[in-house]
């Protein structure tokens, strides 16, 4: 009796042993499932942290491939680590950079694969005339459109992806008659007409205090960047002070032409600095900066001589009126204080059409612009 | 007398130790089966959450840059087709989730304890068969919202341009475990709010 007792005792005993360490053995599963499934939203969080981070980088610098190689991340930098590499591709005909993001954490590991198409139109221009100041006088009675053209000054075919026919950061009356169009915010086009349809004008932007005080900030370039360029003279680049001074032509009839512009031609004034009637050369192009330290130099009327063909790119000013010329790209007006009040006549057969591959083919070889995200694997 | 009254009161001992042992015995085997079964649901639901995330996430992805479909094909609260190029050969496949009642024995005509959440890939071959994911679902309800986080709502649409104005879903799944054809036991809850980068 006494033996019996002990071996069903010892029997159960073991029975309640084995279940307890099962029950245990359950709870540390349980556990194990929500620390599994947290891992792994870590190490997907870091690999879209690795993306970001690799394409702020190629914003800074368009020629960066390097990627990232194991960086620790987190607040315990043991536990996570974030990698990527970028590769340039082509399809169909145009080109693309691949990147491949890593992100791993306390053993488990994510990839996100993202494709990228440089986009070089600047974000600032968000018209084919763009300006933080009121515009109603300074587009005179040009024709003004937003849609986007061919580097032949030929309209797309619609949709044609375009920016507004006017951007700026105040109100707008078209207070000369000038004959707009564009594309509007849902990616309409809008014929050029007048009075023109107000789906292509914006008004009153709100820029957040971060409207471009310089030539760099329009294309996200580092400060002085321009300016280095244009005084390192590549792909035909210049830079000036003056216009009295040579290459700068004075013609018998008092003309001060400039010559052909390539890449990037910045012209440097004192503030306070007005240049009146200084023609440029016909079949320029690249990216065109007159600027002073206090972003108030004022070009008052420009054009071309002989009139003939366009200025292809992207224009700058801090301040200009009387803008007697044709442009296929962009305009950029970057003073608060535009011209106002006045007029400017007999600018009916003058034109400033967006092209989004003359800016490109302007902004390309200064690594400026942007990155659009084409796809997104994650 | 002595020796009668030792036998009397150890086996009344050694009855009574063995009635809490096996009384014990009795509760440590239900909260074992109850942590076991939980343990399932979890492990359940973290695979079905595993497995959402990996295609909603995949919304409207296409390894072709060319690509320009609508993403989604049908939304409801409880099913829910799309386009995604889940296997990045530029072919954009289309998925279907589809919240279905189980077929149980013994049950016919009366309303099933819990659903079940079938995923199918449509990728233009005859096999598209579709996969049992998610059992014993108890809640699931799929909710859509548009660019600045506002809810649509009348779904399912009968206008694409309610489809095309979707740009983050809410998933909520509620799972209990199916140990009997009627019964469900254990629960476990996951709710996640997507928005999809390809959208």
């Amino acid at each position: 009796m006494g033996n019996a007792t002990i071996i069903l005792v010892l029997g159960l005993g073991l029975n309640v042993g084995l279940l307890s360490y099962t029950l245990l053995s359950r709870s540390g599963d349980a556990v194990e499932n929500y620390t599994i499934y947290y891992e792994t939203t870590m190490a997907k969080n870091i690999a879209n942290t690795a993306v970001d981070l690799t394409l702020q980088k190629l914003r800074d610098n368009a020629t960066w491939r390097d990627g990232f190689q194991q960086v620790p991340f987190g607040e315990n930098s043991q536990s996570g680590t974030l990698s990527s590499t970028l590769t340039d591709t082509a399809v169909g005909g145009k080109d693309y950079i691949n990147v491949v993001a890593i992100g791993s954490y306390s053993g488990q590991s994510d990839t996100v694969v993202v494709l990228v198409s440089p986009e070089f139109v600047p974000d600032v221009v968000r018209g084919a005339f763009t300006a933080f100041g009121p515009l109603d006088d300074t587009i005179s009675d040009m024709q003004i459109d937003g849609r986007d053209h061919d580097i032949n000054g030929d309209l797309l075919p619609s949709p044609t992806d375009g920016v507004f026919g006017i951007s700026s950061a105040t109100d707008f009356v078209n207070t000369q008659d000038a004959v707009i169009g564009g594309t509007d915010a849902g990616g309409v086009d809008h014929e050029m007409d007048f009075p023109e349809d107000p789906e292509i004008i914006e008004e009153n932007f709100d820029w957040g205090g971060t409207f471009p005080s310089g030539p760099d900030e329009v294309l996200g370039l580092p400060e002085g960047t321009l300016k280095a360029i244009a005084q390192s003279g590549a792909n035909g680049s210049q830079y000036f002070t003056n216009y009295w001074d040579p290459p700068w032509i004075e013609w018998a009839n008092n003309k001060f032409v400039s010559p052909p512009l390539r890449g990037v031609t910045f012209i440097e004034v004192p503030p306070g600095t007005e240049w009146r009637k200084i023609r440029i050369s016909p079949d320029s192009e690249g990216i065109f900066v007159f600027h002073s330290s206090d972003t108030d130099a004022y070009w008052n009327d420009i054009n071309l001589f002989p009139d003939v063909g366009e200025f292809k790119g992207l224009m700058i000013f801090d301040k200009v009126f009387h803008i007697h010329m044709d442009i296929l790209g962009g305009l950029v007006i970057l003073t608060p204080n535009t011209v106002v009040g006045k007029v400017c006549n007999g600018n009916q057969d003058h034109k400033i059409f967006f092209s989004s591959e003359a800016i490109e083919n302007a902004v390309e070889e200064v690594g400026g612009g942007g990155y659009e995200i084409v796809s997104y694997w994650e | 007398m002595n020796v009668l009254l030792d036998i009397t009161v150890s086996t009344f001992v050694a009855g009574l130790i063995i009635l809490t042992i096996v009384g014990l015995n009795g509760v440590i085997s239900d909260v074992a089966f109850q942590t076991t079964t939980s343990v399932a649901v979890q492990q359940d639901i973290s695979d079905l959450a595993r497995i959402i995330e990996f295609d909603f996430y995949k919304i409207g992805y296409s390894a072709d840059p060319a690509f320009d479909d609508l993403a989604f094909l049908y939304a409801d609260s409880a099913r829910l087709g799309f386009r995604s190029d889940i296997d990045r050969d530029s072919t954009a496949e289309r998925i279907w989730y589809s919240l279905e009642d189980p077929e149980i024995e013994g049950l016919e005509g009366e309303a099933p304890p819990y659903k079940q959440l079938y995923r199918t890939v449509d990728d233009d071959e005859d096999d598209d068969i579709p996969e049992l994911i998610g059992t014993g679902i108890v809640e699931f309800n799929l909710q859509y919202f548009n660019g600045v986080g506002v809810q649509l709502t009348g779904f399912p649409p009968t206008d694409p341009g309610t489809l095309a104005s979707i740009r983050s879903i809410r998933i909520q799944v509620k799972l209990q475990s199916v140990i009997l054809p009627d019964t469900v036991l254990g629960a476990s809850y996951w709710e996640k709010y997507i928005s999809p980068k390809n959208l």
